[in-house]
C-alpha cells in the first residue's frame, strides 16, 4: 500500500515547518525531508519523487537554485516544483518561476489549500502522460 | 594802416620823432653840390639844424645879441604857410614855416645875392656889431641864383621837410603799432600762460597767484590781487595778493560795496580809476592798514556762469601814468581765465573728494569681493561634496579638494588644465558639454572607486550663467551616496526580511492550528502541535517584541527596565529549556557556576538577549554543531557567553555586526533569514543594564558572544 503512495520531497530549514509539511501531506503521500537545497537535490536523485517542495530561503543551497539544478537534470527535469517562500512579493514569485518552479505558495499556508495544489499539479501531470500516450497511439 | 596813421594820436610829439640824421643828409647835399645855406628850427627848439656854408654868414651874424636879435625878430614874422624872400644885408632868404601834428617849424634857405650890397652889408654889421670884412666875406661865399630859382628850390625843400617829417612820423607810428602788437601778443601769451597754468596745477592758491604775476608784469603794475566774495557774511577777502604788503593785505575783508573792489563786486562792471584820490568810492582804510599808497586801479569781476564770485584788481602804473581801457578788456579775459581756474578748482575738489570716495568705496568694494571670493572658496574647499567647474572651452576653472581626490588629481594645480585630463569617464564629460547647450541641470548617478571601495555619487551638472544671460561654463557637486544607498538598500532588505521572519513562524502556527481543525487527530498528535503553537508563537511574540523595542529605541523613547532580583541560573535554565530541542541537528549545552547568585536585572529583557543570541547561534551554523551556554561570576560582574561552530564572522564585519539593520554580505548569509535588528538590540539592552559585550569569532570556525552585566544586589 505504502508503494502505491506519492513520493514528495520536501526542503526547509526552520524545522517546524519542515514538520508542519509533513504532517500535512504525509497522510496521503510518502514524504521525505531535506533542510537545504543541495540535500533536497541529492534526496530527489535518489527517490525520484513525484514532487519537490521547496522553500526558497534555505542555508547552503537555497530554494531557487535547487530547482534550477534540477530542471537541468535530465534526471530530475521532469519533476515538478512547488516554492514555498515567506517571500509574497511579485519579483520573488516572478523568480520563482524564472527558476523552472511550477507552483508557488506563500508562507503561511493553509495545508487544505496546499493539498489542493499538490493534487492540481499530479492532475496536470497525469493529464499529461495521458496526452503522450494517446499520441503514441 | 594808412588810416591808422591818421589816427594817430595828437600827442605825438613831431619834433622828437623828427629823424634828423636823414635830414642832415639833404641839408648836406644841397649845400655841397648847388651851395644852399638850410636851417630849420622847431619853435620849440628841439630842431636846430643849419648848413656849413649857410652857417658861417648865420653864425657870423648871429654871434652878437643884436645879430641874433636881428635874425630872431625876422623868424617871428613868419606866419604859416606863409613864404616870402627877403633881402637882407645884401643876402636872399627865403623863409617858410610848415606844421606838423600842432607843432611849427622854421625853414630858411639862403643864397648869396647877385650883386653883394656892401654897404648893406656894413649896416648890419654895424647894427649887429659884428666885424663887416668878415662878415661881408661870409656872405660873398655864397652862390648866386636868380630868386625864381631859388623859390623853387625852397619849395623843393619845404616839401622834402615834410616829406621827412612824415615819413618819421609814420615810421614812429608803424614802431609803435608794432610796439602795441608786441604788447598785445605779451597779453595773449599771458593769457595762454595763465590757460596752460590752469590746466597744469590744481592749486589754486599757486594758480593765481602765477595768474596775477603775469598780469602785473605784462600791465607793469605794482601790485595786484584777487578777492572772493564770502556770500554768507556779503564780505570780500583776499584769496590771493601779491605785491610788497601781501601779508598785511590778506588780514583785510571788505564789505560788500566798500571800497573799488566792493563796487565791482556788487555791480558787476569794470572799473578803471586812474587816480583814486578823485573817486570817492575808493576805500582808504586798505591803504592804511598796509601802508601801500594806491594811485591807479583797474578792476574787474570774477564771473562763474554769470555769478560775480569775486574781484581782481591790478594797482599803480608802474613809473607812473594811467592803465589804459585796452588792459581792462585784457584783465577781464584774465580774469575769466582766473574764474575757470576758480571753479575747476572747485570742480577738482569736488571731484577729488568724489574720486577719493569712489576709491574709498572701490577700495571696500574690492575687500569685500575678495572677503567674499576667500570665503566662497573655503566654502567651496570644505565642502564634503566635490566640486568641479569648468569655462566654455572646458578648461578646468575650480575644483575642490573632494573633487581632487575622487578625480585622482595630484601633482599640482588643476585649474586650467582640459577637463578630458582630469576626468576619464567620457559619458560624464559629456555631462558637462550637454548643460553648457541646454542650460539646464542634469542629474545622473556615477560611481569612483576610492581606495578599494566603490562610491556612488549623485552627480548634478548645471551651467554657469554669466551676467548676460550666457553659459560661462559648467558646474559638476558631486554628492557621496553610497551610505544613503547602503541604507537605503538596508532599508528595502529589513523589510523584505521583516516580512520574511514574521512569516515564518506563522507558517507551522497557521499549518498546525489548521490541522487540529480539521484533521481527527489525536491526543499525542494534539499536544505536539499545541507545543510547536506555542513555541512559534513565542519565537513571534519576541520578533515583535524585538520590532517594538527597536522602534521605541529609534523614536529616542529608549527602553526602559523592570529590575527584580533574579536568580541568575535559574534564569539560565530556563532559556535552556526553551531551546534544547529546538534544532535536531544541534546540541545545546549548559555550563552554570555551580553557586548561583541572584543580582538585580530586567528579567524578560535578559531572556530577550539570550534569545537572540541563542536564535543567531542557531541560524549561523547550519551545519549544526554544538551550542555552548555559559555562565560565571567575578567579584563584580555577571558574564554570559553563546558560543557556536557556524560560519564565524569576517574580520572586516566584525566592526558593524552590532548595527543596526546590519547584515554581512555574503552568500551564505543572504540564504539565512534574518532583519538585523537581534544584536543592536541585545547590546543596547545590556548597556541598559551598564554591561557590554562582545565578540570573539573565526571566519567559518563559530563565533562566540561574551556579555557582562554588573551585579548589583537587590
Amino acid at each position: 500500500m505504502a508503494d502505491l503512495k506519492k513520493k514528495i520531497v520536501v526542503a526547509d530549514d526552520e524545522p517546524f515547518i519542515l514538520s508542519a509539511l509533513q504532517d500535512t501531506l504525509s497522510d496521503s503521500y510518502s514524504v521525505t525531508t531535506a533542510s537545504n537545497g543541495a540535500e533536497a537535490i541529492r534526496l530527489a536523485q535518489r527517490v525520484m519523487p513525484d514532487l519537490i517542495i521547496l522553500d526558497v530561503m534555505m542555508p547552503e543551497m537555497d530554494g531557487l537554485d535547487a530547482c534550477k539544478n534540477l530542471k537541468r537534470d535530465k534526471l530530475t527535469s521532469t519533476i515538478p516544483v512547488i516554492l514555498l517562500t515567506a517571500k509574497g512579493q511579485i519579483t520573488d514569485i516572478e523568480k520563482g518561476f524564472k527558476s523552472g518552479a511550477d507552483a508557488y505558495v506563500v508562507k503561511p499556508f493553509s495545508p487544505a489549500r496546499l493539498i489542493e495544489k499538490v493534487e492540481e499539479i499530479f492532475e496536470k501531470v497525469e493529464m499529461r502522460k495521458k496526452i503522450m500516450e494517446d499520441k503514441k497511439k | 594802416m594808412a588810416e591808422e596813421i591818421s589816427q594817430a594820436p595828437a600827442s605825438i610829439d613831431s619834433s622828437k620823432l623828427f629823424n634828423i640824421r636823414v635830414w642832415e643828409g639833404i641839408q648836406y647835399k644841397f649845400a655841397k653840390d648847388l651851395g644852399i645855406a638850410i636851417k630849420v628850427m622847431s619853435e620849440d627848439g628841439k630842431i636846430n639844424t643849419v648848413e656849413s656854408n649857410f652857417s658861417d654868414f648865420y653864425n657870423i651874424l648871429t654871434s652878437t645879441e643884436e645879430g641874433k636879435k636881428l635874425c630872431e625878430i625876422n623868424h617871428e614874422n613868419i606866419d604859416r604857410e606863409a613864404r616870402f624872400i627877403t633881402l637882407y644885408a645884401d643876402c636872399v632868404y627865403y623863409c617858410a614855416t610848415t606844421y606838423f601834428y600842432g607843432k611849427k617849424f622854421n625853414i630858411f634857405v639862403g643864397v648869396k645875392e647877385r650883386v653883394p650890397n656892401e654897404l648893406l652889408v656894413k649896416e648890419l654889421s654895424e647894427k649887429a656889431g659884428v666885424d663887416y670884412s668878415e662878415l661881408l666875406a661870409a656872405y660873398k661865399s655864397q652862390t648866386v641864383f636868380s630868386d625864381e630859382r631859388l623859390i623853387n628850390i625852397a619849395d623843393l625843400i619845404v616839401d622834402l621837410f615834410n616829406i621827412v617829417i612824415e615819413l618819421s612820423v609814420q615810421e614812429y607810428i608803424t614802431h609803435m603799432a608794432n610796439k602795441e602788437k608786441e604788447e598785445e601778443i605779451a597779453k595773449m601769451s599771458a593769457l595762454m600762460d595763465a590757460s596752460i597754468i590752469i590746466n597744469s596745477t590744481r592749486n589754486l592758491d599757486l594758480l593765481l597767484k602765477i595768474i596775477m604775476q603775469s598780469a602785473e608784469k605784462v600791465m607793469q603794475a605794482e601790485a595786484s590781487s584777487v578777492f572772493l566774495i564770502d556770500s554768507e557774511r556779503n564780505e570780500l577777502f583776499f584769496e590771493v595778493a601779491t605785491g610788497p604788503k601781501e601779508a598785511e593785505v590778506k588780514k583785510i575783508r571788505l564789505k560788500m560795496g566798500e571800497g573799488i573792489a566792493g563796487w565791482v563786486a556788487y555791480t558787476g562792471e569794470s572799473l578803471l580809476v586812474s587816480d583814486v584820490s578823485k573817486d570817492p568810492r575808493f576805500a582808504r582804510r586798505v591803504d592804511e592798514q598796509t601802508q601801500f599808497i594806491t594811485r591807479s586801479v583797474i578792476c574787474v569781476p570774477l564771473k562763474v556762469r554769470n555769478q560775480t564770485i569775486g574781484v581782481v584788481q591790478v594797482l599803480n602804473k608802474i613809473g607812473g601814468g594811467s592803465f589804459s581801457k585796452t588792459e581792462i578788456k585784457f584783465l577781464e579775459a584774465l580774469a575769466s581765465q582766473a574764474a575757470i581756474a576758480i571753479e575747476n578748482a572747485n570742480l577738482y575738489e569736488h571731484l577729488e573728494e568724489r574720486a577719493e570716495q569712489l576709491n574709498k568705496d572701490l577700495k571696500n568694494a574690492n575687500l569685500n569681493l575678495s572677503i567674499e571670493k576667500l570665503r566662497i572658496e573655503s566654502i567651496v574647499q570644505s565642502m564634503e561634496d566635490a566640486v568641479l567647474a569648468v569655462n566654455r572651452e572646458k578648461k578646468i576653472v575650480m575644483v575642490n579638494r573632494i573633487a581632487e581626490r575622487i578625480f585622482s588629481i595630484d601633482g599640482g594645480r588643476a585649474e586650467g588644465r582640459p577637463l578630458e585630463d582630469v576626468v576619464k569617464i567620457a559619458d560624464l564629460r559629456d555631462n558637462f558639454t550637454t548643460v553648457l547647450a541646454v542650460k539646464n541641470i542634469t542629474k545622473t548617478e556615477v560611481k569612483f572607486t576610492m581606495g578599494n571601495k566603490e562610491h556612488i555619487f549623485a552627480a548634478v551638472f548645471a551651467p554657469i550663467i554669466d551676467e548676460k544671460n550666457e553659459a560661462a561654463g559648467s558646474v559638476a557637486v558631486f554628492r557621496d551616496i553610497t551610505e544613503i544607498k547602503e541604507l537605503d538598500k538596508m532599508k528595502s532588505e529589513f523589510l523584505n526580511m521583516v516580512s520574511h521572519e514574521l512569516r515564518t513562524p506563522l507558517t507551522p502556527i497557521q499549518a498546525y492550528s489548521e490541522l487540529m481543525m480539521v484533521r481527527n487527530v489525536d491526543n499525542e498528535k494534539v499536544k505536539k502541535y499545541a507545543d510547536i503553537i506555542n513555541r512559534e508563537t513565542q519565537r513571534l511574540g519576541a520578533l515583535i517584541g524585538d520590532l517594538l523595542d527597536l522602534s521605541r529605541i529609534d523614536a529616542g523613547k529608549g527602553l526602559s527596565l523592570a529590575l527584580e532580583p533574579v536568580d541568575m541560573n535559574e534564569l539560565m535554565q530556563t532559556v535552556y529549556e526553551t531551546f534544547k530541542n529546538a534544532s535536531a541537528r544541534h546540541k545545546i549545552i549548559l555550563t552554570l557556576p555551580e553557586k548561583s547568585e541572584i543580582i538585580l536585572v530586567d528579567k524578560n529583557k535578559i531572556i530577550q538577549v539570550m534569545t537572540n543570541l541563542l536564535s543567531n547561534a542557531l541560524k549561523y551554523s547550519p551545519e549544526g554543531g554544538e551550542i555552548t551556554i555559559k555562565t560565571w561570576f567575578d567579584d563584580k560582574m555577571f558574564y554570559g557567553s553563546v558560543k557556536d561552530q557556524g560560519l564565524g564572522i569576517a574580520e572586516e564585519d566584525l566592526g558593524r555586526i552590532f548595527d543596526k539593520f546590519y547584515r554581512v554580505e555574503s552568500e551564505k548569509v543572504k540564504k539565512i533569514g534574518g532583519t538585523g535588528i537581534g544584536l543592536p538590540i541585545v547590546k543596547y539592552i545590556l548597556e541598559l543594564h551598564n554591561g557590554n559585550i562582545r565578540v570573539i569569532s573565526e571566519f567559518n570556525k563559530g563565533s562566540e558572544f561574551v556579555f557582562n552585566i554588573p551585579k548589583v544586589k537587590p
